[in-house]
């Protein structure tokens, strides 16, 4: 029996085309949503807003309080036309991606509301609510967010100039994709010839902890694949008696280490200097100089805030995180001047330094500010939350998630952070960076 | 750490964006092609349609999932938990599944009844 009631075919007609155009446009607005977020219920302020950095954390803050304000003016000061996503840069240095992956431009994050000063600050003048660029420029504010970033003291380790990364047996997977893309050249020989490879790590905070405990277990596997492991005899030289520092995880390295992988651990060998034409390492250990001639030697530089920080009005003036800026750990104020906020690498904290620490912060910052700026309760506070996918071959990964408690705190339950699994490796490798981009579009 | 519905979608936004435009523009022929097939339902042998669809579905979503760990730069052979495989198996099924309902339409309009 056919329906040839034409009213019938008409209406179904009507009905399916409804639907899709329905649906079309709730996509679309989904979508336009996602692409397009308006300002619901800004914030009416004339307040000048100067952040100091424009990576992750500047980025993300700028575009959050371009949003949650109307009327800011909010200034952006960065030289840097280049993004780098920085926690690429391990892949990089261990042959899995190309160094154009972790490149971006500055210009696609910037907040259309936002200035943006190509420039860089070189002294913070916080009694007087001025920073001075490097361009002889002076630039006033009402409230100042801090996320410059760290510095590599590569000076600091007699011999070592970032120049010889990539000669010599030198890798060091920070500071440059080039440099990144350098070592692997350096790790490749090493992996081709075996021999003897040093793997260091400086005493005090460095970003991202979990790189040089990544760099060495991805060359051991290198070095299985390419059928050198016999040949070869891999260190791990910590500065004192912690490989991380939640304790878990710490306990866990200390077996795999020698037990799983052969890596031996040199406790207490905080490298001093080395002698690259002689491929030679010297470390400061408790019963004296130990020098340690090596095929291979990823080093990693001790690290601190700015010179203008660390040596300046904004950082620790005494205790334990003196040479970092001083914020309180939880709210990110500035705990001598209410009107600064700091987050990104910069700041002095228990724990951190990762760009998911970064995207926990963006959000108390902007959310603080804005209650400054309103004379209002501070609603927020960071936790401390901070997370290193530690990958222990290329294809698996443990993904270790903590907070200030240093107890574990992990997203997804069902991941053992003890176990390596594709299933992280697959997180780390293909959906960070593009947590990273939408964090940098202040949408997580 | 925590994401919320629209952060988990602006997460996946991120990751297709390289490939939004020309996937925007195969949603918009493929819905074309379907008030296409709507409208001559009457003259398509929509199960034959359906089940061709589903066919290929299938056969493209065990592909996906065996493909899946490549693409990441491992092997099947480092799947290791419950969680690895669930994982790919999901990959499989809704690849599978967006592979069918892209495929259906220009495949329905071929799938005449006899007269």
């Amino acid at each position: 029996m056919t329906d040839s009631n034409p009213t019938n075919t008409s209406r179904r007609r009507f009905l399916a085309g409804s639907a899709m155009a329905a649906g079309a446009a709730a996509s679309g607005l989904g979508g336009g949503a996602l692409l397009h977020s308006g300002r619901a219920s800004a914030v009416s302020t004339n307040a000048r807003i100067v952040i100091v950095g424009a990576g992750a954390a500047g980025l993300s803050i700028a575009k959050r309080l371009s949003r949650q304000l109307d009327g800011a003016r909010i200034t952006l000061i960065d030289s840097r036309e280049i993004h780098l996503y920085q926690p690429g840069l391990t892949l990089v240095a261990t042959g899995v991606w190309q160094p154009d992956h972790v490149e971006d431009r500055t210009g696609r994050y910037v907040p259309d509301q936002a200035d943006w000063i190509r420039d860089d600050v070189v002294a913070f003048h916080p009694d007087s609510n001025q920073v001075e660029t490097a361009q002889g420029g002076r630039v006033d504010y009402d409230y100042l967010v801090v996320t410059t970033g760290l510095q590599l003291n590569f000076d600091e380790i007699e011999g070592m100039d970032p120049a010889l990364i990539g000669s010599n047996g030198i890798g060091c997977v920070y500071a440059s994709p080039q440099n990144a893309s350098r070592t692997w050249e350096a790790a490749h020989q090493y992996i081709d010839n075996g021999g003897v490879g040093l793997f260091t790590r400086p005493p005090g905070p460095i970003k991202c902890a979990g790189a040089p405990l990544k760099v060495t277990m991805l060359i051991e596997d290198e070095l299985q694949n390419n059928g050198t492991r016999a040949q070869a005899e891999m260190h791990y030289l910590p500065p004192g008696e912690g490989l991380f520092s939640q304790p878990d995880i710490h306990d866990f390295l200390k077996r795999y280490f020698p037990e799983q992988r052969d890596v031996a651990i040199d406790w207490n060998h905080p490298l001093a200097a080395i002698d690259p034409a002689n491929r030679r390492a010297t470390f400061d250990t408790p019963q004296g100089s130990r020098t340690i001639d090596y095929d291979f030697i990823h080093v990693v530089p001790p690290m601190s805030a700015p010179d203008m920080i660390r040596y300046g009005d904004l950082g620790w003036q005494q205790g334990d995180f003196q040479g970092w800026m001083e914020v309180d750990q939880y709210s990110m104020q500035h705990r001598r001047y209410p009107n600064v906020f700091g987050a990104g690498d910069v700041v002095g904290t228990p724990v951190g330094k990762t760009a998911a620490s970064v995207k926990a912060q963006a959000p108390v910052v902007a959310d603080n500010l804005v209650a400054v700026i309103e004379d209002r309760e501070m609603p927020m506070e960071w936790t401390g939350y901070t997370s290193c996918p530690l990958i222990t071959e290329q294809g698996q990964a443990m993904l270790v998630e903590f907070d200030f408690s240093l107890e574990m705190t992990p997203s997804f339950d069902f991941l053992n952070p003890f176990e390596p699994q594709w299933a992280p490796w697959f997180l780390k490798e293909r959906m960070l960076h593009a947590a990273y981009n939408a964090m940098l579009r202040g949408r997580v | 750490m925590e994401f919320s519905i629209l952060g988990i979608l602006a997460v996946v936004l991120e990751l297709l964006r390289p490939i939004l435009a020309p996937m925007a523009g195969l949603i918009v022929l493929d819905l074309a092609l379907l008030a296409v097939v709507v409208g001559r339902h009457r003259r398509l042998n929509l199960a034959r349609g359906i089940r061709t669809a589903a066919v290929i579905g299938v056969l493209l979503g065990v592909a996906a999932a065996l493909y899946f760990p490549v693409w990441t730069g491992a092997s099947l052979t480092q799947l290791q938990s419950l969680i690895d495989y669930i994982a790919i198996i999901a990959a499989g099924v809704g690849i599978g599944f967006a592979s069918a309902c892209a495929v259906y339409p220009p495949i329905q309009l071929f799938m005449r009844k006899s007269i």
